[in-house]
């Protein structure tokens, strides 16, 4: 907790990171706003920027924008019925309601409010638990770290729609994790290509894999919204929205700790925190009628995957797992920076962590401050047409790749993933195991040549009862959805021949 | 139903002939040196083999189900073709924005990014369905000038010359 307030003292001593902070909740905003784009996008667009920063500044100025791009995407969902990602799809149920009742600005309000509660109380857990678990992650031995990635694979496909399409993206990423010089010393992988000795890069992979299709969907499409709607936003009934959530404490702390809890697990994630928690309220509040434009509905959807935000940085930071788009690329962001992967993370780099911890829970005040702004002229941003966008984004894109090792080759790759993930997209294998599997396929190979080198057998890992425990529940993720698909499949099929 | 079979299986068999050749790569290194790979290629193999059946089995459901939808009214068969074509547009859509980027990759190094940036955030443009003059010539130099001062001034980004040598 020291850390986390000489965190503040940090900050507040360079205004830098203020510049910054603005910056990036600015951006995410925006970019969550914009129908189609996410924050993560953001990310994906300012990770060639942050090759050139400051570990510290890098983080304060990608968090930012994660932060920004969560609550941005909130307001599409309100404002014109489109959810900005997947963490905004409940919010529309009773956010659009409120809109078509003219009351667009205090839902906004709402949202803004919930978004800011539901990051405090993911930040306060961030800087209170996050030390004791990395305490406990430091007993994790190779044999530990091996099946930490098998538990994160498996987490990550179990949650996806098909769950063999899902491991076999996985495996793929691990597959191409390895490509270049092993522990070992052998190169591998490389057909010769100097550019890949030291493995594939993250920034062509990170943007070809989870930006490209996202730019390309939104350029296929053909426009960023076909909605008329404009209704008017006043500051006044913005702060309105402010007061729904006040007088709401307990159902705004409840909601923010499911957040927090489905954060920490693995690829849970701001989407099914913000299901869940909605759900909930839902079967706890059986007098309201959710999805008829209630306050409470945006509150809980708001309130918890904001806070999931504090859990799934937890578990990126203490076990190296990233959970979603964007804290995969937070973490390649890290990598670039020369941080491995893993429970040392946290511990290598404990007084930097702290200060981005400190800065986080600033920008949930920054991005009151912009959010309003935003709310104000919300009407307008989701109009912007597509077609002036992608340009200028996809030129982006372009020179960021290159940027990096300032070589054309990592553009040809970035088109090359970027086909790849458009594909995959179409072929409904999901993307984020893919991209797990590249950032710990590299450490997974590592851990097991160590666990020759230190057991007589592989099954001596199996000694610890952590190895054991992380096993049996990857195995449970792995079979426990395959086994339910299987099931689902079978009653469909018997409801079909009755009928 | 082949086609659309084989439209499903064409992903993961790229990237299982990818994982094969890598598979036989490695198996001229020492074990420690190839153990993970000959792993994740097995279990990939195994799964490629379980999707490719279950894939099998949901193309003929579909198909089934398609044919059931088929013998429907013809004004809902009119809908699905305006939905049809609207579909093939975005994907050419897509086809053209694929391909004016593995032009730019081509031609980044010969003739530099100022040149290959303009041409290309031309060709968006146009595909993306834009026609104001104003627009089109204006619209690639201001990006252009912007990309070109953020990089190469702001992070001091040697970007490509190309034969105009700037």
């Amino acid at each position: 907790m020291e850390l986390f307030l000489a965190g503040f003292k940090t900050i507040f001593g360079n205004p830098v990171y203020f510049m910054y902070m603005f910056a990036g909740v600015s951006l995410g905003l925006v970019l969550g706003a914009l129908p189609g784009l996410t924050g993560s996008l953001g990310i994906a667009l300012m990770l060639p920027f942050t090759y050139h920063m400051e570990p510290l500044t890098a983080l304060v100025f990608l968090l930012s924008i994660y932060t920004g791009g969560l609550f941005g995407g909130a307001v599409t969902a309100i404002v014109i019925n489109t959810p900005g990602s997947s963490a905004n799809i409940v919010t529309m149920m009773d956010g659009y309601p409120m809109t078509q009742k003219g009351q667009a600005g205090r839902a906004l309000g709402i949202a803004l409010m919930a978004s800011a509660i539901g990051g405090l109380i993911g930040c306060i857990f961030l800087a209170g638990a996050t030390e004791t678990m990395a305490n406990f992650s430091l007993k994790f031995g190779p044999g530990e770290m091996f099946m930490v990635v098998f538990f994160g694979l498996s987490c990550v496909g179990s949650l996806a729609k098909n769950p063999l399409k899902s491991i076999f993206a996985g495996l793929f990423g691990v597959l191409l994790g390895t490509i270049g010089m092993a522990t070992t010393g052998k190169i591998r992988g490389t057909y010769g290509i100097v550019y890949l000795m030291d493995g594939v890069p993250m920034i062509p992979a990170l943007i070809g894999f989870l930006a490209l299709p996202e730019i390309i969907n939104l350029a296929s499409k053909g426009f960023s919204s076909e909605s008329q709607n404009s209704n008017s936003v006043g500051l006044r009934a913005v702060l309105s929205g402010f007061k729904e959530v006040i007088v709401r404490p307990i159902h705004a702390i409840l909601s923010s700790l499911l957040g927090v809890i489905v954060g920490i697990i693995p690829a849970a994630g701001a989407s099914v925190a913000s299901v869940l928690s909605y759900n909930l309220s839902k079967q706890a509040m059986k007098k309201k009628e959710f999805g008829s434009g209630i306050p409470e509905g945006v509150l809980a959807a708001e309130t918890a995957n904001n806070a999931s935000e504090g859990g799934a940085l937890s578990t990126l930071f203490v076990l190296g797992i990233p959970g979603s788009n964007s804290t995969a690329m937070l973490l390649g962001a890290l990598v670039l920076q020369g941080w491995s992967p893993g429970p040392k993370l946290f511990i290598d780099h404990k007084d930097i962590i702290y200060t981005a911890f400190s800065s986080l829970f600033l920008q949930q005040l920054v991005m009151l401050i912009m959010g309003l702004l935003l709310c104000a002229c919300a009407a307008y941003i989701v109009k912007v047409p597509s077609k002036y966008l992608v340009p200028f984004i996809l030129t982006f894109t372009l020179v960021g790749a290159f940027s990096n090792r300032y070589v054309s080759f990592d553009i040809g790759l970035m088109v090359m993933f970027g086909i790849l993930g458009v594909l995959m997209r179409k072929a409904d294998f999901p993307i984020m195991p893919l991209i797990l599997g590249l950032l710990l396929g590299g450490n997974a190979d590592s851990e097991l040549v160590r666990i020759y080198q230190s057991y007589d057998s592989f099954f001596e890992i199996f000694q610890s009862p952590i190895t054991v425990i992380l096993t049996v529940i990857s195995l449970f993720c792995i079979f426990a959805p395959l086994i339910s698909h299987a099931l689902t499949g079978m009653k469909e099929s018997k409801k079909g021949k009755v009928v | 139903m082949l086609k659309a079979y084989l439209k499903k299986m064409i992903l993961p068999t790229v990237v299982m002939v990818w994982a094969f050749t890598y598979y036989l790569e490695c198996l001229n290194y020492k074990l420690k040196s190839r153990r993970m790979i000959v792993i994740v290629f097995f279990m990939m193999l195994g799964l490629y083999v379980i999707n490719g059946i279950t894939d099998f089995f949901e193309v003929r459901k579909e198909i089934k189900n398609k044919k059931a939808e088929a013998t429907e009214t013809e004004e809902k068969a009119e809908k699905k073709s305006l939905v049809e074509r609207f579909k093939k547009s975005s994907v050419l859509r897509m086809v053209a924005i694929f391909a004016i980027l593995i032009l730019y990759v081509l031609v980044l190094d010969t003739a530099g990014f100022i040149i290959t940036t303009l041409v290309c955030s031309e060709l968006v443009l146009l595909v993306m369905g834009e026609r104001k003059w104003y627009v089109l010539v204006f619209m690639p130099i201001v990006l252009v000038a912007v990309l070109y001062l953020i990089f190469r001034f702001g992070l001091k980004v040697p970007l490509p010359k190309g034969f105009i040598n700037f």
